[in-house]
Formats: C-alpha cells, structure tokens, sequence
C-alpha cells in the first residue's frame, strides 16, 4: 500500500518532534505524511493534524467535504485528512449520519444544509443502491431496475449541485457480491455479481452525461485484490465496506480527484537517463553497451517505461529530462540508438550535465514556466532521490523499486497525473511546450523582442463559452494559478450557468501562432454589478502560463472594452486577490490603464480597479485577429449544442476535429 | 485485565471495532467474529492473542 512513498525513518520521533515545536507544526507534520504510513500511523497523524488551528496555516487550503454514506465510513476520514495534507489541503470532514444520505440531501435542515460542503462524496454500497432481482429476469428488466437506481442517483446529483452548487464524488460500486455460477457469471443478467457490474457501466455513462465525478474503488480493488479492499469480518461487526487496511489507499485515491479538481495533479515527468530509460551508463558503456529495446527482458522493462512516458505525453504530461551526463553522449543515444522509443522531440526541456539536480529540476520548472511543484522526479539512484526530497520537498519523488519491471507500476500507483477532464487539446499540449521549445529558440536569434511577436505571426480566435468548450474552460479556470486574478474556482455547473446568461459577459481566447496551435489560452468572465448596468465587474481572468510574455493579455482586453462597448456597459471594476502564486498579475490592471480604487472594506492586499471604457486607449499588439465578420461576443445567444454557430468557432473546431480523428 | 468495555468513557461499538482493527494489525493476526462479540473483559482478549500467536522460538 503506497508503495511509491518511502518508508518512515522514526515514526514516532519525528512526530513528537512537531508536536513539541508551536513553530511550522502543520509544515513538519506534511513532511510527515509524505511517507508510507499504515494505517495505525495515519490515526495518530490525524490526532496531531486536529492540534493545528486551520487558520493559521499559509501555503495551507481548506477543502469542506461531506461524505454521505451507507456504510460505516468513520475510519476513513483520518486518511482522507492525510491524504489531504500531503497535497497542502486541509480537509474539513463531516459524515452524515449512516444511512440518511436521502434525508440530508433533501431535508434544508439537516447539519449538512449549515456546512456548505465544496465537495459531496457519495460513498454508497451495493446492497443500497439496487435490490437483489430474481435469477430469471431478463435482461431488459435488469437493465430497467439498473434505469431506476440511476435516476434516483442522478436526483441525489443534481440535489448536492443545485443545493451547495458543489462537486459531487459518486464512489463506484465495490463488487462484493459472490459468484453463483463462475465463469458463465457474465451471461446471468440476474446474477448479482453481473448485475453490480452493469450497475457500474451505467453509473460512468450517466456521471459522464453529469458531470459528476466517479471515485472508483471497484476499478482499485481489481488492482489490489478484493480482499485487501472488502473484509466480510469488519462489515459483520461494523458495517464498514472498505476494510482497514485499504483506508489508506482510499484516502489517497479521493484526495488525488479533489486534488484534480483544484489544479493541484502534476503536469511535468521528469527522467533520469542510466539506468531508468535504459540499462547501464551511456558514458561508461556506450551505446552499444546500454541494455534497452526488445529481445531481452531487461532491455524491455525499460522500453515500458519509455512507451509509458510517450502515452502520458499524448494525454498531455509534459516529459523532460534531467540526467547527470555529458550533454552530447545523452543526445545522441536519442538520435542514434535504433531501440529508443521516446525521441529528442518527445522533450520540452533536456538538461543534461554535472550539476546539482536540484539546481537542473529548478532551472527545468522555470524554462517551462511551471510550478516546481508540478514536477515528478523519476530516478533509479536513491542518492538523487534523497537530495531533490531534502532540497526540493514540493517535487513528487517516487520511490522506485530495485527491479525496472515494475517501474511502471509504481509510476502508475502513485496518480500524480490524475484528471477530472481529457480534452483535444490535451492531447495537444505536450506538443505545444515542445513548440515553445523552438519559440525559444526563435527568440535567441531575434534582434529585439519586438520582432520575436512579429516573427511569430500569432493570431487570437475568440468568443463567448459555446457549450463544447465549457470542460476545457472550466479545467482552465481550475488549474491556472500565476495568470489568475481572482483565483475563483468555477465548477462546470457554474460556466455553464454563466454561459447562459444573459447578463454575463465571457469570452475565451485561443492563440495560433506559426509554430502551432496553442489552444484555448485565456477565459474572462464578467458579471454585471448588481447596482448598475453600466458596470461590469471581472470576476475571473486566467491566461495559461504558455503563452506569458506574448501580449494576449493586452489583446484580451481590447476585445473585452470592444465587446462590451456594444453591450451598452460604460466601466469595468475589478479586484487583484493575491496568492503565493499570482504575482505576476498584481500589476496588470494599471498596466492596461484601470486607477486603483481604495476602498476600506478590502483586506489581504486586495487591490480593486477600475476603468471607464471611455478612457481606454486600446493597447498595441502583434495580435491578429482571426476573424473579422464576427464579433465574438455573441453573448446573448443561447447556449446549445444544437443551435448553429458563427463560422468562427465552427471552422476552428472543425480543424480540431480533423486532428482528433 | 478485569477492565470491561463498559467501564471506558466515550467507549462504543465503532471504538471497539477500531481496537479490535489495531490489535489485530500489531500482532499479524485474526481472531474469529464470534470471539469478538464474546470478550468479556482485556483479559479475554489477551488470552485469545496468546493461543493465536505462534510459539516464539527462544
């Protein structure tokens, strides 16, 4: 269990340790947690989590979660807290009481209607989500029971979003039903062990239609075995579906999806070279020494893992290289070696050289303009482990087993990639950060920066959110964290509710320029003031850190005053709310021409703005637009997937559709 | 030894089982679930740990 964390050196040193310093407890007691801890061990760390008070806790966010449960669910909430901790979430807990998820959800005066959960996890069992149905029935009449059971699902989802307008977790059905029939199992609609697994199939197809996200136990328990996940013993004595020993396991899997959900998985794998893509030293061995490719087992663990980076590349991981070696022995196993699956190109960043890696992984997070605690470090010396884990604690470290074989595995295990949404442009964005590779490159053979954006012909395509858009929007307002004004998180129920409103104004920017396509970049989303129609207010601003330093921001705006010009609207307000993160957009707003308002109310270093649209002197650009016969603002059409859109978006996604296929 | 689950504060089912859980992990072992229901007091579960643990060698 948890495999890929290292095992703890002193336990209960260390957490006395933090327990007697007043001083960065919470801090020590993260450190703590990114160990392999049992579960006895996660109890006692949760014990010393609840001495911290969340407020005084920097670095630190608090998540409120609510689990209704028709199990005893009590034992999971120490690691879900850990869990949580080791992603630098605080999560606030409250279990319903068992078995009354219904009437939590429905009546507005249970506990659950004064915490105002973000998120809502429903964590139920089979036995309560369908009835056992006679051995006989037919197949159309399981399908119609399964019909039932989802629709009441489905009224719960749409009772937490409408009532909380929160996320909602569904736990997929942990398949504890016994086999009547064996093998032939799967041809018996009425059997319960195959009924529990259509009940599954159905549960994805209607969260995906929902937008509700799946934490999938009955997946993790094929991958542990049922018995480490289901413990008939404790369900007898206690009612707990998910065993003991699996809490642990659990815990990580449901922080990884909120994790996900607030733009906190990884983005960036980075790889040693010796002996992690191939077996042995290139320097030492050359390369007709290294041992990788097909033929012999050894040489095709290591092949595994390169054809497992090149899958996490196409669903949109950035890959680098971090190897100690001479640069040109390292290229040229690239170039030259017939066996190397991942090529040169497959790399947004490659360092290879004799400095310190800690130094390299800082110098490859800046290069790619991503947090450092995006990166995964992946090399087979537990020297540099223990380095980057000492220098850089924010790096993900996996703790790789002796045997490649299982490298893969391990990787896998630990979820750093995990997702709520996949894209086209996912699938597009490690080639885009390759793409900046070579803007890079084009920028150091440029006189000026003047005619770096010249030279790299950049056009914007722009409109309001179109209901296609709205997953990539709302992953993009998710996860960007440094172009963030506000760094108010939109749910997908909420840019959808935005999309159709009238009232609102939002635009989404995509940027082309001749080395590719960089798409969609940027999202604005203004409110009207609730006291005048003139006023505008920009509650979010995001802009993906690719495209920084290439005036879409002053483009952005151009549009923004354009567009809601003709809307009648004479002002914009907005607030600049700082982060550990946003920095670089404290002074965007006086740079486009908004005076600071000050205003008593605002705390934190909360700066407000505001701009009269007759005041704007548009800003210059080397920004195109795509488009001139439309506006893009469009913002008073409905949104439907249905309804016919201006050629604009259509032709784009239509390019974009012909990449997919 | 003589100390009974109802002479605990706070002491419940879910504290129980919870012991139960950590006794059980400790020693690498399983006690049965009728033994459980049936402990009267710490001495019983002690005795049961010792029956079910292997002979250490010396």
């Amino acid at each position: 269990m948890l495999d890929w964390l290292p095992i703890p050196q002193d336990f209960r040193g260390c957490l006395r340790q933090a327990l007697e310093s007043p001083a960065d407890r919470l801090g020590k007691l993260a450190a703590i947690s990114q160990h392999r801890l049992g579960f006895l061990e996660t109890i006692q760390l949760d014990r010393a989590i609840g001495t911290v008070c969340a407020e005084a806790a920097p670095g630190f966010s608090v998540v409120r979660l609510a689990i209704l449960a028709s199990a005893t669910v009590d034992h999971l909430v120490p690691p879900i807290r850990v869990s949580g901790l080791r992603r630098r979430l605080l999560i606030d807990v409250y279990v319903g009481p068992y078995g009354q998820y219904r009437q939590q959800l429905l009546d507005p005066e249970s506990p659950l209607h004064q915490l105002r959960p973000q998120i809502v996890l429903l964590s139920l069992t089979m036995r309560e989500a369908i009835a056992a149905v006679p051995l006989t029935t037919t197949a159309a009449e399981v399908e119609a029971a399964i019909s039932r059971s989802i629709d009441e699902l489905r009224m719960l989802w749409r009772k937490a979003r409408e009532t909380f307008h929160a996320t909602v977790i569904q736990q997929t059905f942990l398949n504890i039903a016994d086999p009547l029939f064996g093998s032939y199992e799967r041809l018996v609609a009425g059997a319960p062990a195959q009924l529990i697994a259509r009940l599954n199939d159905r549960l994805t197809q209607a969260a995906a239609e929902d937008g509700v996200l799946l934490l999938d136990v009955a997946r993790a328990s094929e991958r542990d075995g049922l018995d480490v996940w289901f413990d008939v013993a404790r369900w007898l004595q206690a009612k707990m579906e998910i065993a003991p020993q699996a809490a642990v396991v659990y815990g990580d899997l449901l922080v990884r999806v909120i994790a996900a959900q607030r733009g906190l998985s990884k983005k960036c794998l980075v790889l040693d070279l010796d002996n992690t893509l191939w077996s042995g030293v290139i320097g030492d061995d050359g390369p007709e020494g290294i041992i990788l490719g097909e033929g012999t087992g050894a040489g095709e663990a290591h092949l595994a893992l390169q054809r497992y980076a090149k899958q996490l590349r196409e669903r949109g991981v950035i890959l680098a290289i971090c190897s100690k070696n001479d640069p040109a022995a390292a290229e040229a196993v690239f170039r030259d070696h017939p066996e190397m699956l991942l090529k040169r190109s497959d790399f947004a960043a490659f360092v290879a050289n004799w400095e310190d890696k800690a130094v390299n992984l800082k110098r490859i997070a800046e290069q790619l303009n991503i947090g450092i605690d995006s990166l995964v470090f992946v090399d087979d010396n537990p020297t540099e482990r223990a380095r980057i884990r000492q220098a850089l604690p924010m790096v993900a470290v996996p703790e790789l087993p002796a045997d490649a074989a299982h490298y893969v595995r391990c990787i896998a295990d630990a979820g750093y990639f995990e997702s709520v949404a996949f894209t086209v442009d996912d699938s597009q964005r490690a080639a885009q950060y390759s793409a900046n590779a070579s803007r890079g490159a084009l920028l150091e053979s440029s006189q000026s920066m003047d005619d770096f954006l010249r030279g790299l012909e950049m056009s914007v395509i722009f409109g309001s959110f179109q209901t296609v858009d709205l997953t990539r929007v709302a992953q993009l307002i998710g996860k960007t964290n440094q172009f963030s004004t506000t760094t108010r998180r939109h749910s997908l129920e909420d840019v959808a509710r935005f999309a159709a409103d009238d009232r609102c104004l939002t635009l989404q920017f995509r940027l082309v320029d001749r080395f590719g396509d960089n798409g969609l970049v940027s999202v604005m989303i203004l409110f009207p003031d609730p006291q005048s129609t003139d006023l505008l207010e920009i509650d979010t601003w995001v802009m993906s850190c690719r495209v920084f330093g290439r005036q879409l921001e002053r483009e952005a705006m151009n549009i923004a005053v354009e567009t809601a010009r003709r809307m009648g609207v004479q002002a914009f307000r907005a607030d600049y709310i700082p982060t550990a993160k946003n920095g670089v957009v404290s002074e965007l707003y006086p740079a486009l021409g908004f005076t600071r308002v000050q205003e008593d109310a605002l705390r934190d270093g909360v700066t407000r703005w505001f701009l009269p649209l007759s005041d704007y002197v548009p800003q210059s650009t080397h920004i195109a637009r795509r488009s001139d016969q439309h506006d893009g603002s469009r913002h008073s059409e409905p949104v439907d997937a249905d309804s016919p859109r201006p050629s604009v978006g259509r032709c784009y996604r239509a390019d974009n559709g012909d990449q997919a296929r | 030894m003589e100390t009974k689950r109802d002479e605990v504060p706070n002491w419940d089912s879910f504290a129980y089982v919870s012991f139960i859980v950590a006794v059980e992990m400790e020693f690498g072992m399983k006690f049965k679930v009728a033994d459980v229901e049936s402990f009267q007091n710490v001495g019983a579960i002690v005795q049961r740990i010792s029956a079910l643990l292997p002979t250490r060698s010396q």
